[in-house]
């Protein structure tokens, strides 16, 4: 396939993927194989230049990712990173994920994507996506393909040289930005270590490390993001992973933003969302969005158990 | 499934019988696959060290507990649901001894009103009350506080007296609490449910193999090991016209008028209780709101079974374990992790 078609065939895809239709199985496969070439090249901590558009969490809320990009602006007139957590809860996860791998592949370096929690194959087994593809393409092929391809996401970004972007926070066992780009990153998000640590871990009021409640990942306090920015030269930490009510949060004096841009998440929490815009001054502008107007979504239907005393 | 099905699922298995009032017998078989299977109580014996009567002195109230009781190490303590017994932890604290033989204390009861324990007042099942008993067996146990590092695992019912304990601070020295397969929005909407459980399920069985059975017929528990030895002491015998037949311990009926008090605020105590805290569920659309939002900002550990049924720690017993196991050993002092080289 020359380049022409092969942007031609990206274009249909991204075209079809927007009204919210899912591509056949063996186009999910190519453009797998695509993204892995592209993600491949990407460091661990993939440069990225301003102006961008930085987003957290969507969890599979599609029509809330067409929204994302009516406030934000399309790409690739605007230029997206997103922090992780494509797939799970919401209902539309395989919709979401192919489009936005779509997207990178299609303009690889005006969107990147980096991996979630929820970008593993243990997570997505418990909280829908895995079940999702089952529902929709019969078998667990797309699964495997995608939850193949996180392997390759890159863990975190770096602005300009001045805002590390990531999903979960920071690790006791890194200092350095050079640590991050000599982890072997390709393979499934280990229980422990490094990697685990950077998809999992959250800010917290108490000051050094501490442990997670959440089981894993740490705690990491005011000094310890402060000498990580001071250390590596760094102006800010965006991270998402924990919903705030507003859709963004500043903590630890301004050194640490959590972005969540999944409104009302999983359909029932209330939330708003937001985006933060960069300019090409690296000024910096939060765009709050509530949920889209759903059009004929699935009701939410919750399992009750047999009987519980 | 829900009760609505349930309801269904017995009505076919019991070809109406278990609806009928003139014919309250569970049928001993459903299918001549299951008419070959009968099942026998086992015993206690592999899973605890020690099966004894803990009497509180102040009450005279008698606690039948089963024990594994090591010098060092902490001790885990386990609640059961409405209507189930002791035992339902008995593979869990055996998988736990077999990895920490000597270092690991286990104590499971059966609590008021259920199994071999007998009270003042059986009936009386409101949280304070099931606190405090648990305080009167702990302090019986260990006198002047002298019991080591605790932690509280219970199911259903039980998920929300450790909930309850853990949010009063009846223990000095609580490492965390893990509450199984019970959240507040989900039990308040099901109360319904709950209420047509009881009265439709069968009042009388002829056997306790056909106890057993029933228990896995309706798939309340999956696993074969665990039901015959969790499932017997949750009948007693009788004697009838028809020779003897077996009956409820617990009039789950009666204890309608705490279902409120089990399940009101829980949520909120579980949230604002100090200590680690864990909650297992049979999938995670289980959760409600508040629940969902906690859990988005990292305030708990979830530990979801999506496969299970609601008696997770009778299903999956290994599993959980195991996670009880993680919840005390990151519980320990935090000792960080080598950094990486720095090149």
């Amino acid at each position: 396939m020359d380049v022409s078609s092969d942007i031609s065939t990206l274009d249909s895809w991204i075209q079809h993927l927007s009204d919210c239709k899912q591509l056949p199985e063996q186009d999910v496969k190519k453009l797998c194989e695509k993204a892995k070439e592209v993600l491949m090249q990407e460091s661990n901590v993939q440069p990225v230049r301003c102006p961008v558009t930085v987003c957290g969490d969507i969890h599979g809320q599609f029509h809330d990712l067409v929204e994302l990009f009516k406030i934000g602006g399309n790409a690739p007139d605007t230029n997206y990173l997103f922090m992780g957590d494509y797939v799970d809860r919401g209902y539309y996860s395989v919709e979401t994920v192919t489009l936005l791998v779509a997207m990178k592949v299609r303009y690889k370096d005006r969107i990147t994507i980096l991996r979630g929690n929820h970008e593993s194959r243990q997570i997505t087994q418990v909280y829908g996506f895995y079940d999702e593809c089952m529902r929709k393409y019969g078998n667990t092929e797309v699964w495997k393909c995608f939850t193949d391809l996180f392997d390759y996401l890159p863990l975190t970004a770096l602005i300009e040289n001045q805002i590390f972007c990531l999903h979960g926070g920071l690790s006791p066992s890194v200092d350095t930005l050079d640590q991050i780009r000599t982890l072997d990153r390709i393979q499934e998000v280990p229980h422990e270590g490094p990697m685990c640590d950077l998809l999992w871990s959250d800010p917290d009021d108490r000051m050094g490390w501490g442990i997670s409640p959440r089981g894993a990942g740490y705690t990491f306090g005011q000094d310890i993001s402060e000498a990580f920015n001071n250390t590596n030269g760094l102006t800010l930490i965006a991270r998402a992973h924990q919903l705030v009510m507003e859709g963004y949060n500043w903590s630890q004096d301004k050194n640490v933003v959590t972005i969540f841009s999944a409104p009302n998440y999983c359909y029932r929490c209330g939330n708003q969302a937001a985006i933060m815009e960069l300019d090409e001054h690296m000024k910096y502008t939060f765009l709050p969005f509530d949920p889209a107007p759903r059009r004929g979504e699935p009701h939410v239907t919750r399992r009750t158990p047999d009987y519980f005393l | 499934m829900d009760a609505e099905d349930l309801r269904k699922k017995l009505l076919k298995a019991s070809g109406g019988a278990a609806l009928h009032p003139d014919h309250l017998f569970a049928p001993s078989t459903s299918s001549p696959a299951e008419r070959r299977t009968t099942f026998t109580a086992a015993s206690w014996e592999p899973y605890f060290d020690t099966r004894e009567v803990v009497e509180v002195s102040s009450t005279g109230n008698r606690f039948m507990t089963y024990q594994s009781r090591r010098d060092r190490g902490p001790l885990f303590v386990f609640h059961h649901g409405a209507g189930h017994a002791a035992l339902a932890f008995a593979l869990v604290a055996q998988r736990m001894r077999q990895k920490y033989p000597d270092e690991m204390s286990f104590l499971a009861y059966d609590c008021r009103g259920h199994g071999d324990t007998h009270t003042d007042g059986d009936l009386d099942l409101s949280l304070d009350t099931l606190a405090g008993d648990f305080k009167a067996i702990l302090d019986a146990l260990y006198p002047n506080g002298s019991h080591p590092q605790v932690f509280l695992v219970g199911h259903s019912m039980g998920g929300a007296v450790v909930t309850q304990i853990a949010y009063k601070q009846l223990v000095p020295n609580l490492g965390g609490f893990v509450v199984i397969d019970i959240v507040e929005g989900n039990a308040m909407a099901a109360l319904g449910k709950i209420k047509k459980f009881c009265e439709t399920r069968p009042q009388k069985f002829r056997s306790v193999s056909d106890t057993i059975a029933w228990f896995l017929r309706i798939r309340a528990i999956v696993n074969v090991e665990s039901a015959q030895i969790s499932v017997p002491p949750l009948v007693v015998e009788e004697s009838s016209p028809e020779g003897p037949v077996y009956v409820w311990r617990t009039d789950l009926g009666a204890s309608e008028q705490y279902w409120k008090d089990w399940f009101q605020g829980l949520t909120d105590k579980f949230l604002q209780a100090k200590g680690a805290k864990m909650l297992m569920l049979a999938g995670p659309e289980r959760l409600d709101k508040p629940m969902m939002i906690a859990q988005m900002q990292g305030k708990f550990q979830p530990v979801m079974f999506p496969d299970s049924g609601h008696a997770i720690q009778e299903d999956h017993p290994d599993e959980v374990a195991r996670s009880l196991i993680e919840i005390w050993q990151r519980s320990r002092p935090l000792t960080l992790p080598p950094k990486l080289p720095r090149s």
